[in-house]
This record gives structure tokens, sequence and C-alpha cells, in this order.
């Protein structure tokens, strides 16, 4: 063994921690080597030099110091904790007063969230609307009438419930509401409605897409029934009393509208001498300064073609209005030029 | 010299007994309790620290910090080991996290004038005086126990944690073992080492101790 291995060894020798035969070697070696033997007295003394070093004392007042620190920490975690725990007479009203706002907001989203709604079922809510203007359109129109404004007032129902069958892809509003208030069958309520309840379904998915297409459904609704007011009161105040006598004369006999109808008024009325009423039908004509274009007498009855100025048309209906029963069968739309043609058909009484 | 660190061994486990009672009082919450150990290892975990950093003003805001971080940890405290020797552990950590801290300082900003190393005067006011003995004996002394920290210091991390538990502060292997969480085989060699390093430099600063 070495004097480094010996030096190395020195301080579990001090501490007696070799076994009897390395403790035997060392101190053989030490006994007959002055460098080690001074390194072991060396290594002694730095021992009792370490062990000599005196206890530092705690500076004034360090427990407290430390106390202050702990006591600080201790109450700001006690107020966190407090805050979120502790005092239930807080806890439990503030709990109660945020469950209550929740409620309350929800309910606000919900009462905004409701008009939304409303715009996706177009026909359930203009429903009294085509009664409405059934009753006005009827008002004037003869027997046949019915049969052409109903589709009208309806129609949104029925286009409405087409669009969806095609997937929104929408002929041109406004021809495809002509052309179904001319000529489409007149779909059921209840059909009418049924898309709109499906379409109520996914309602998230296809809300922007519905909406435009409601949007247009209304806007197109709009302008029908500006149309059809415009036309109502046109006619509503004149013609009255004769349509209301074509009505009560057309009870079940309203004969289907005819497609070759053209832009003339036509009239049937029903007397008992045909040609006493033709008489008299041509003075009329003659006292609003209308023409008679042409006369056809048939079977039991005959046929009156004149023409009158737009203006004293309401003069020339309230004139015959004695003669018989009126029948009004047609009153074009567009009657704001000059003179309308006027057909009067009269049939004696059977 | 294994006269002292039996003792000490002792006077620990007798500590570690009566703390029990106290740590749980802590755990429960109660500051006064905590006090009381603070109290009763104030001064040895400052001197553990002060001989760590070599400096008293830094030792003592160690260890602040660490009864501080005790006192937050003291729920999480099992009593696998005694407390002492788990508020040791906790005090070695802050110690090397300081040193840590201030030799990264001491590279960026350069050699201080604080640094302990180079300040020797006013760094042991706090040491009893020994009144018996005459002022020149008490000065050298001091000069002599400012050399011999000096070289504590000096030693490798390491190396001078088992010479102050050991040598210093009377720790058993085991206890040693527990707070550095290694064998005692390795904390003996570790300090065998340390003894001889310290043997080396002490001979460097005195010439001969003999």
């Amino acid at each position: 063994m070495t004097c480094k291995e010996i030096e190395n060894r020195l301080p579990a020798y001090l501490e007696h921690l070799l076994s009897p035969e390395e403790k035997e070697t060392i101190e053989g070696h030490l006994a007959s080597c002055p460098r080690c033997s001074r390194a072991c007295e060396n290594l002694r003394k730095t021992q009792r030099l370490v062990q000599d070093l005196p206890d530092v004392e705690p500076p004034p007042f360090f427990e407290q110091r430390i106390m202050s620190g702990v006591r600080e920490e201790t109450a700001q975690k006690q107020g966190i904790l407090r805050k979120l725990f502790y005092p239930l007479y807080i806890k439990v009203p503030i709990q109660a007063f945020a469950t209550l706002l929740v409620a309350v907001l929800a309910f606000s989203i919900y009462r905004t969230v409701i008009p939304e709604f409303k715009d996706l079922a177009p026909p359930a809510i203009t429903e009294p609307e085509p009664a409405k203007g059934r009753a006005t359109a009827e008002s004037i129109k003869a027997p046949g009438a019915p049969a052409i404004v109903t589709p009208v007032m309806k129609a949104p129902a029925r286009d409405f419930s087409d669009k969806k069958r095609q997937g929104f892809s929408a002929p041109p509003v406004e021809d495809g509401a002509k052309a179904d208030r001319i000529t489409g069958p007149q779909p059921s309520l209840p059909e009418a409605r049924a898309p709109v309840a499906k379409s109520a379904a996914p309602v998230i998915a296809t809300r922007e897409k519905e909406s435009l297409t409601l949007r247009a459904e209304a806007l197109r609704r709009t302008q029908e029934r500006a149309d059809k007011q415009e036309v109502a009161q046109s006619f509503e105040a004149p013609l009255s009393e004769p349509v209301r006598k074509g009505k009560m004369a057309a009870m079940g006999t309203a004969p289907a509208p005819s497609q070759a109808m053209d832009a003339a008024v036509h009239l049937t009325i029903q007397v008992k001498d045909v040609s006493v009423a033709v008489r008299e039908i041509e003075e009329r004509i003659g006292q609003v300064n209308g023409r008679v274009i042409e006369r056809q007498h048939r079977d039991a009855g005959a046929l009156v073609k004149a023409e009158v100025a737009v203006n004293n048309l309401t003069a020339f209906l309230h004139g015959i209005e004695a003669i018989g029963w009126i029948k009004v069968k047609k009153i074009p739309r567009d009657l704001s030029n000059g003179t309308v043609a006027v057909n009067i058909q009269i049939t004696g009484e059977p | 010299m294994p006269e002292r660190p039996e003792s000490g061994d002792a006077q620990s486990r007798t500590i570690g007994d009566d703390d029990a009672g106290f740590v749980a009082r802590c755990q429960r919450g109660e500051t006064e309790a905590f006090a009381f150990l603070v109290r009763r290892h104030q001064k040895k975990m400052l001197n553990i620290a002060y001989r760590m950093i070599g400096d008293y003003d830094e030792a003592c805001d160690t260890v602040q910090e660490a009864f501080l971080a005790a006192w937050r940890a003291i729920g999480k405290f099992r009593g696998d080991a005694r407390f002492s020797t788990w508020l040791c552990g906790i005090v070695l950590n802050h110690a090397k996290s300081h040193l840590a801290q201030r030799t990264a300082r001491s590279h960026s900003e350069g050699a201080s004038l604080d640094d302990p190393a180079t300040s020797a005067e006013g760094r042991f006011l706090n040491e009893p005086c020994c009144w018996e003995a005459s002022v020149i004996e008490q000065i050298e002394k001091r000069e002599r126990d400012m050399k011999v920290q000096e070289c504590i210091t000096a030693l490798e991390g390491e190396q001078r944690e088992v010479l102050v538990l050991r040598d210093i502060q009377g720790f058993s292997y085991e206890e040693i073992g527990a707070m550095l969480k290694l064998p005692e085989g390795t904390v003996k060699s570790r300090l065998f080492r340390a003894r001889n390093a310290l043997k080396d430099g002490l001979l460097k600063v005195f010439g001969d101790l003999t």
C-alpha cells in the first residue's frame, strides 16, 4: 500500500471504520513513515478545527421575522379560502343570485330567439290574411272569383313547399307566383303547412338559406297584396251593389273561369224580357257616352258588346242594376286606360 | 472524534420525538406550534446555512425562506423522517440554490466587495464571546475560524454539505443519507474526500497544523 493510498484511508482509519487487517497495515505504515504520520496528525487537527468552530447566534427577533412571514402567508391563504368556501352566509346568497342571473339570461336569450322562429313559419302566420283577402275579393267578384282569388292567397304556402321540395332552387319569385295564381292547383292548408313543419327541424343548418327564401316569399306576398288592394280599391266602392246582386244570382251555378277571356268586362244579366232589356241596356250605354259595337240575338237571349269609358263604367253598372240580376264574370285588372270593352250576356228567365 | 456526532444524533432523536406533536398541530394550521418549532431549530438551521454559504446575512435570509417553505409544505410531511432531518433538507436545498444564484451573479457582475471570501471583517459579530480568554487570543481565534470557514467555503459543494452535516452539525450517516438521498457508503466516501481536501486547504493557509 502506497503512501497516497494510506493517506486516502486515514479518515476511515480515524473513524474506526476499517477492518482489523487494514487497521494493522495502516498502523504499521504510520510507525515507519513520518510523512504519512504527519498527514494523519494534520487530519486530526483539521477535524478539531472544524469541530471547534463556534455556533453563530440568530439575530435579534429572528423568530419574529420568520413568523411574521408565516402569518402573512397564512392570512393570504385563509383569505383566498374564505373567499371561495368558508363564509356560507355570503357564498349561498351569491350562488343563489348567480343561478337567478343565469336563469334570467337564458330566458331573455330565449325571448330574443323566438322572433326568428316566427320568421321560419310564414304560412301559419299569414293564414288570417288570405281569409280577409278572400272576403274582400269575393265582395267584388262574380261567383267565379273565388276560383281565381283563392289560389292567389294560398299561393305562398304552395310556393314555399314547392321550393322546399326543389331544394331551394326556386324559379324567379314574381313569375312563379303569377303562374300559381292563374293555373296552379289549390293546395289544402295542411298540405301547405307540412313542408314548413319539416323545415323547422333543420333550423340551424338551413337557417340562412330559409331566411333568404322567406324574405323573397314575404316580398312577393307584399307585392301581391298591394296589387290585390289596388284592384279592390278600384272596384269595391262602385261595384259593391252589382257584385252583391251578381253573387246572389250566381250562387250554386258559378262556371269555371275561362282561359279565353280577354281584357273586357264580362257581365251576365238575367231578365224577363230580352228584347226590352237589350233596348234599355243600349240606352244606358248611350247615357254614359258608350258605343254599342255588336248586338247578337240568340235562342233565349242576346249578346251586346259595347265600349265604355273607364270613368263611366261605374255609372253604367249602376244604371243597369234595375234591369235584372247581374253576374259579373270578369273584370280586367288593368283599367287605367281610356275605354273598356263590356260584353253583356242577356238571358231570359226560365 | 466520533463522540460529538453520536451525542448530536442522540439529541436530534430526542428533539424529533418532541417535534411530532407540534408538527401535527402545524398541519392543522396552528401557527403557534410552528413558532415553537422555529424557536427550537432556528439556531441549528442558521448554522448549517451559514457554514454552507459563508455569509451571515445571506444565511439569515436563506433560513427565513426555508422556514417559510417548510410551513407551506408541512402538510405533505408524513413523518417518514424526523422533522429536523426534513427541515435540514429544506435549508440545504435553499442554501445550495442561493449559492448557485450567487455564483451566476458573480459570473455576470464580476467580483463583489460583499463576497464572503474577501470580506473578512464583521462576519462573526454574532458569535459568542469568550470573556475568559484574552483579547489577543480572541482575535487569533477569530482569524483562525475565518480561515477555516474560507477553506470550508472553498470546498466543492457536495463535499461541503456532508462535512457541515457530519463534522459540524453531528448528523448520523443515516440522517445525512436521508437528507441528501444518498447511500451511506457514498456519504462516507464523500466525507473522507472532503476531510482530506479541507486538510490540504488548511495546510496551504496555515503552513503546518501541528
